[in-house]
């Protein structure tokens, strides 16, 4: 099956995985820019303004608590004490 | 202090008993447009007498949220009783340092409905008034923020904020962060307490009045997901009596929209329920509701109404095709209103912006509050038959005109039955994963470019768990120490979510008659499963 453009769907599909950030990166992002721990709403603000630079590149309805649920669920970030520490992914 | 205590008839929970504080709050024009936001969106254009209101819904959610918090303090182990005494004392001094309360004010609002203080010791009464006042007040304002339309609208809001102004620093917070409805509803309360000042000065219990609301904003803030919450426990206990898995929001509208929904299949023993919560304290110091065994039929009752509302009210197909319908509407109206400022909708927009925004000048959410007032469910559907050009998604919205079909509506009409839903269900995007997701959006877009079709996915938690364990989050025990997750103890609890993964979660429409509906649905599966079970 081709689209009309003449990109074949597994074509489109491996240029649509490499340019669309995942969870990790945008947490790595976020590490980036200083921020590694605090409150809940601390890091899901940061992240919102994370996402929201990348936000061409990522589905419309993903919002920052689904990446950190993901994030949770991954190892990537957890509650230590009263703050939320995020955790460098050990995947890469 | 006039000796007339305030009781609503409903018909679900019989009297609702209002206290003074929380009258001039329900005369607010802000909380009397909820007369006008249906409770079930758009499921009244399927099952006619769903019209139950999100002003009811929430009258009724208040009412129980007292009988919660009775319920968990009253069975609560003694040690996790008397900490939650000296956690609530803590967090309404913390409100307010100069708060106290006479034996008279306390049995005045005992006298109009606040019952929870009967169950503490003498010496915590006062913090558990005001707490329980705040919770109500938590209650009566989870759902003041939403939406025209609720749901189905909000979702139009953040796509098209993300699309077109992610970047813009009125709109941007509406797309990413917490759903529009919350923060909005969060930051009026502040602006509504300012509103009642008078009134509320006059009832004599501004004491009380003060601390409740800034503990109901923490209570309402604390929405952070299980394993990530920050806010103190007992903060998020509050909480999760109102948004949480068995909570007075859900235990509201299941009765109140079973019953019009006509489900007779749709219901659990509230009485049995409530005296039988309780709360459990784990290892870490974290607080959960949990259930006395007694409890354990009632609760699974309540998790299978929770079930079947979805499974044959919020999507049926006919439901879901309408909500895919709205928005495309709804999102042809909006869009470019954003950065466009002499768009009609623009300063609708810019008003749900500043009122979400606790850093707007007062004047502009003054303002944006004043005619937030008025943009309910009938000025929505106003503002579409005056502008949404001639389509078969608008005569079905707005006339009910059978146009689009469904090409399966259950499991049974699914090409390939049940063992293709669930290879199909097995494949779709996990919460959060971005990659997944946009995949997902990609192949929704070129199943409508090339068959027609429109694809709708919808989700649902069935029983929240623990995902490092797989157990339920709702624990049942004798004592703290000897809780144990549900989904351990009721075979039926853990049956829920393997029985969602074997449910419709994507349901798909044309928008024009066809000649032959099972050929299509046969070729849109084939190239879903095909590209969902594709490796990267």
């Amino acid at each position: 099956m081709f689209r009309d453009d003449g990109y074949s769907v597994s074509e489109a599909m491996s240029t649509s995985r490499t340019t669309t950030p995942t969870p990790s990166d945008l947490l790595q992002e976020l590490r980036a820019g200083g921020r590694t721990s605090g409150s809940y709403a601390e890091i899901e603000d940061a992240l919102v303004e994370v996402m929201n630079r990348n936000t061409a590149a990522l589905p419309p309805l993903v919002t920052a608590r689904d990446v950190l649920v993901y994030a949770r669920d991954h190892g990537l970030i957890a509650r230590e004490g009263d703050k939320l520490v995020l955790h460098a992914d050990r995947s890469k | 202090m006039s000796n007339r205590v305030l009781r609503i008839r409903d018909p679900i929970h019989g009297y609702v008993t209002v206290t003074a504080i929380e009258q001039p709050l329900l005369d607010h024009p802000i909380t009397q447009r909820l007369r006008w936001v249906a409770q079930s969106g758009l499921a009244q254009f399927v099952f006619p007498e769903v019209r139950t209101s999100r002003f009811t819904h929430s009258l009724g959610t208040m009412h129980l949220a007292s009988r919660f918090l009775l319920g968990i303090l009253r069975n609560a182990d003694p040690s996790v009783r008397a900490r939650l005494e000296r956690e609530f004392t803590a967090a309404v001094t913390a409100a307010d340092p100069d708060v106290e309360l006479s034996s008279a004010t306390i049995g005045e609002l005992q006298r109009q409905g606040l019952i929870a203080c009967t169950a503490v010791s003498p010496g915590a009464a006062a913090a558990t008034v005001v707490v329980e006042q705040a919770l109500r007040l938590a209650a009566l304002f989870h759902d003041l923020g939403h939406l025209p339309f609720s749901h189905d609208f909000e979702y139009v809001i953040k796509s098209l904020v993300n699309e077109e102004a992610a970047a813009s620093t009125l709109f941007g917070r509406l797309g990413r962060g917490k759903p529009p409805h919350e923060q909005i509803g969060y930051a009026m309360v502040s602006l509504i307490q300012r509103s009642v000042y008078a009134p509320l000065t006059a009832t004599g219990l501004r004491d009380v009045a003060s601390p409740a609301f800034k503990l109901a904003r923490q209570i309402m803030a604390a929405d952070e997901p299980y394993g990530l919450g920050t806010a103190p426990a007992s903060i998020r206990l509050l909480h999760s009596l109102v948004d949480g898995e068995i909570d007075v929001d859900r235990g509201d509208y299941l009765l109140r929209d079973a019953r019009n929904y006509g489900f007779d299949y749709v219901t659990f023993d509230l009485e049995r329920l409530v005296s039988s919560l309780t709360v459990h304290e784990h290892a870490d110091g974290d607080l959960s509701v949990a259930i006395l065994p007694r409890g354990q039929p009632a609760a699974e009752s309540f998790l299978f109404a929770r079930y079947r509302i979805y499974q044959w009210g919020v999507f049926q197909h006919k439901v879901v095709q309408l909500g895919a319908a709205f928005q495309m509407i709804s999102r042809e109206q909006l869009r470019g209103a954003f950065s466009n400022p002499t768009h009609r909708l623009h300063g609708f927009l810019s008003e749900i912006a500043n009122l979400a925004d606790p850093n707007a000048e007062s004047k502009q959410r003054t303002t944006a509050l004043e005619a937030f007032a008025s943009h309910d469910d009938i000025w929505w559907l106003a503002d579409l038959r005056a502008n949404a050009p001639d389509s078969l998604m608008r005569d079905l919205v707005l006339h009910r005109k059978p146009g689009p079909v469904s090409l399966w509506k259950r499991v049974s009409g699914f090409p390939g039955g049940r063992p293709a839903v669930e290879e199909l269900n097995s494949h779709l995007p996990q919460q959060g994963d971005t990659v997944a997701e946009a995949a997902w959006q990609e192949l929704v877009q070129r199943v409508r470019t090339n068959y027609g079709v429109i694809v709708s996915r919808v989700r649902f938690t069935p029983v929240r768990l623990d995902e490092s364990t797989g157990a339920s989050l709702l624990s049942v025990g004798t004592s703290a120490s000897a809780a144990r997750p549900l989904s351990e103890l009721s075979p039926l609890i853990a049956t829920l979510s393997t029985a969602w993964a074997s449910d419709i979660q994507v349901f798909a429409f044309t928008e024009h008659h066809v000649a032959d509906p099972a050929a299509v649905a046969a070729n849109v599966c084939s190239e879903m499963m095909d590209t969902l079970s594709a490796k990267p």
